[in-house]
């Protein structure tokens, strides 16, 4: 374990890779502060760049972007009360009127210096857990991890908790895609429609990155202007609220510790996003502060409950993806994905094989974080002058860097034209009220789920038994099944007697 | 209230279509290959029903969905949808001449390849949608591509030359087009 940190520790040394986990800072500061792009869409467009590069540099750069979109995305959230994430929402409530107040550099100091103290407290929190978690991930047969993914499918619907129902529908959608192919266990095609280009299934890549990517950028040429008004940012005086920043989160050191307890329990529950950590954390600071009615009018305690959440989020949702190869959040998904690109097995194998990767991964989110809260610190002023540009300057550019991105990973000129698809399908999906993200845990899960149980029922020759007559694998039954029921009768508590409703 | 048939109804219907051609020829498939597209495709299935009946009786999605989030949607997060969504989806005008952007963009860049078609793109779109002169745009365009294809060069990628025949050997057509 230590030979494999420190491996992940002097790599950071390297200047090349000190340079990835700048770019990964770059490019995910920026696509935060951008409304509308956010690290899904950075992180599906590094992907296919990634391509043939040493993994440990591909881990620095994602993570790099992963620590650094929230806070890109705080700014204009902060300044301009337009989220760059839709995490960031959260923050809207408080940084701007702080913003309004004159204080937006205090607020974005506030939120730099959250991020980097969320950000620290998701990786110790990971760092603490994974040598507890190694020995129960490695009991882990086919059986167990089918409980898991059937677990993880299921948080599709606490995924989709603004539509429940087109949420659900998302999923199954996204089921039936990732079933298109050949299955290696019955040496059968199924819903491949005679074409070779889909005898290995739709890919990954090119479907992520259509679905999310291209979408958006359907959506976000298409309404054109400015994404924020020039005239809102004109008005910003930054100089001498920074230290004030930093003092007010160091000062509050309860609020800190608590939002990122919150954030990186959230992160660790797999399919839930940020948006959860984030408000919950928001809401829980509420009901405890000595101050609820400073909430929602430039309370510096609700910035420190939203930004240090959804950092420290990132950490806690490291480890489910790592170890059980389920996406903790929807930019571990994504994640999910660059690990098989790069040929590595999240779960037990990577975490005996390649457990420096992990390392890299975590020390890279919170190096990361610090340039990033740095960056943040010294060039708001240009961050804010970045989010007024007209998205008619920016979409043309993405959509290039889409398409040679998307060509890169197989040479396969089809793959544009499937990311083409997948982004015209995504934005009718988004645009009828269909949550992305259910569709994306939908298509990955549903083959490990068809998997795992395929193995376990030859392991058993058919018998359905191993998924009960197994410890681990009833405990996680058990577990799924509460998890199902649990809302249900709590509701049928909650309904009073005689209510027909 | 007559019942309103729009565009949420008819892509709904469509991705029911999907499914069902999906369970029809899933018939086919070895027994154990069936489960997942079965368990899948049938609650999909309602589901989809459900909002295909709920276009005509509002009453009885909003009650599903209702009492789905009262079961599964306390997790104390308030629907907030951001600024776009408040301010409602972009006509459709707009939309349908992104997506012929992208999609005209994807049938030169098959045709011509990725040394040409990128910098014509971006300096057509910049001058055009972004209403910059001709001069810097043009320069944004061809200093872009050539980041672009060099990086691309330089990791060992073969740059997509267009399906045309060859005519400048390497950099303009006579790319082998993959099975499709």
């Amino acid at each position: 374990m230590f030979e494999a940190m420190a491996m992940a520790l002097t790599r950071l040394a390297d200047p090349t890779a000190l340079g990835m986990l700048l770019l990964g800072v770059v490019v995910g500061t920026t696509f935060g502060a951008l409304p509308g792009l956010g690290s899904i869409v950075a992180l599906s467009l590094a992907l296919p760049f990634t391509f043939g590069m040493d993994p440990i540099l591909a881990m620095y750069l994602f993570a790099g972007i992963m620590s650094s979109v929230t806070f890109g995305g705080s700014v204009p959230a902060i300044l301009l009360n337009t989220p760059g994430t839709p995490p960031n929402a959260a923050t809207c409530f408080d940084g701007y009127p702080m913003a309004q107040k004159g204080e937006g550099a205090r607020a974005v100091s506030i939120s730099a210096t959250a991020c980097f103290v969320g950000s620290l407290c998701g990786a110790i929190v990971t760092l603490l857990l994974l040598p507890v978690v190694k020995p129960i991930v490695f009991a882990f047969g086919p059986p167990e991890f089918f409980w898991l993914v059937v677990f993880g499918l299921v948080m599709i619907a606490f995924a989709s908790r603004a539509n429940m129902v087109k949420g659900l529908v998302g999923g199954g959608i996204g089921v039936m895609l990732s079933l298109v192919g050949y299955s290696e266990i019955y040496g059968t095609f199924r819903f491949t429609l005679g074409s070779d280009y889909l005898w290995d299934g739709i890919p990954l890549v090119p479907f992520v990155v259509g679905l999310f990517a291209v979408s958006e950028l359907i959506s976000y040429s298409a309404r054109g202007g400015a994404t924020v008004a020039r005239d809102g940012a004109a008005r910003i005086n930054w100089r001498g609220q920074v230290g004030m920043g930093i003092r007010d989160v160091l000062s509050r050191p309860g609020q800190w510790i608590r939002a990122s307890a919150i954030g990186a329990g959230i992160g660790i529950i797999p399919g839930l996003g940020g948006g959860v950590a984030s408000f919950m954390s928001y809401f829980v600071g509420m009901q405890r502060t000595k101050e609820p009615e400073l909430y929602g009018k430039g309370s510096i305690d609700g910035i420190i409950a939203s930004e240090t959440a959804n950092d420290a989020k990132e950490g806690g949702a490291l480890l489910p993806t790592v170890a059980f190869g389920l996406p903790g959040s929807p930019d571990m998904a994504i994640l999910l994905g660059a690990f098989i690109l790069h040929g590595l097995e999240p779960g037990p194998l990577m975490l005996r094989d390649h457990l420096d990767l992990v390392y890299a991964l975590l020390f890279g989110i919170v190096f990361s974080q610090l340039a990033t809260s740095g960056l943040g610190l010294v060039a708001t002023p240009w961050l804010a002058r970045l989010s007024v540009l007209p998205s008619r300057w920016i979409a043309p550019f993405v959509l290039v860097l889409v398409f040679l991105g998307t060509y890169m990973v197989r040479t396969n000129i089809w793959d544009v034209c499937m990311a083409v698809v997948a982004g015209i399908f995504g934005y009718l999906l988004r645009r009828y009220g269909f949550p992305l993200i259910t569709i994306v845990i939908g298509y990955i899960l549903g083959p490990l789920a068809e998997k795992s149980y395929l193995q376990s029922m030859q392991i058993s020759d058919g018998s359905l038994m191993i998924f009960v007559t197994e410890p681990i694998s009833a405990i996680l039954m058990a577990g799924t099944i509460i998890t199902i029921l649990a809302p249900i009768i709590a509701a049928l508590r909650r309904r009073r007697p005689g209510d027909s409703t | 209230m007559k019942p309103r048939i729009g565009g949420d109804f008819w892509f709904t219907a469509f991705l029911g279509l999907f499914v069902v051609l999906c369970l029809f020829e899933g018939r086919n498939l070895p027994e154990n290959l069936q489960l997942a597209t079965n368990i899948a495709g049938y609650t999909t299935l309602v589901l989809i029903v459900l909002l295909l009946v709920g276009t005509f009786k509002p009453d009885l999605l909003s009650w599903t969905e209702m009492a789905l989030q009262d079961l599964w949607g306390g997790s104390g997060e308030e629907r907030r949808p951001p600024p776009e969504e408040r301010q409602g989806p972009p006509p459709w005008r707009g939309i349908l001449k992104s997506m012929s952007y992208a999609v005209g963009f994807l049938a030169l860049a098959f045709a011509f390849g990725f040394y040409l078609i990128p910098p014509i793109f971006l300096a057509f779109y910049l001058v055009v949608e972004a209403e910059a002169r001709p001069f810097p745009a043009i320069a944004w365009g061809v200093g872009a591509t050539t980041v672009l294809t060099t990086g691309m060069r330089l990791a060992n990628v073969e740059v997509w030359a267009g399906a045309i025949p060859e005519f400048i050997p390497g950099y303009l057509g006579g790319s082998f087009i993959p099975p499709i």
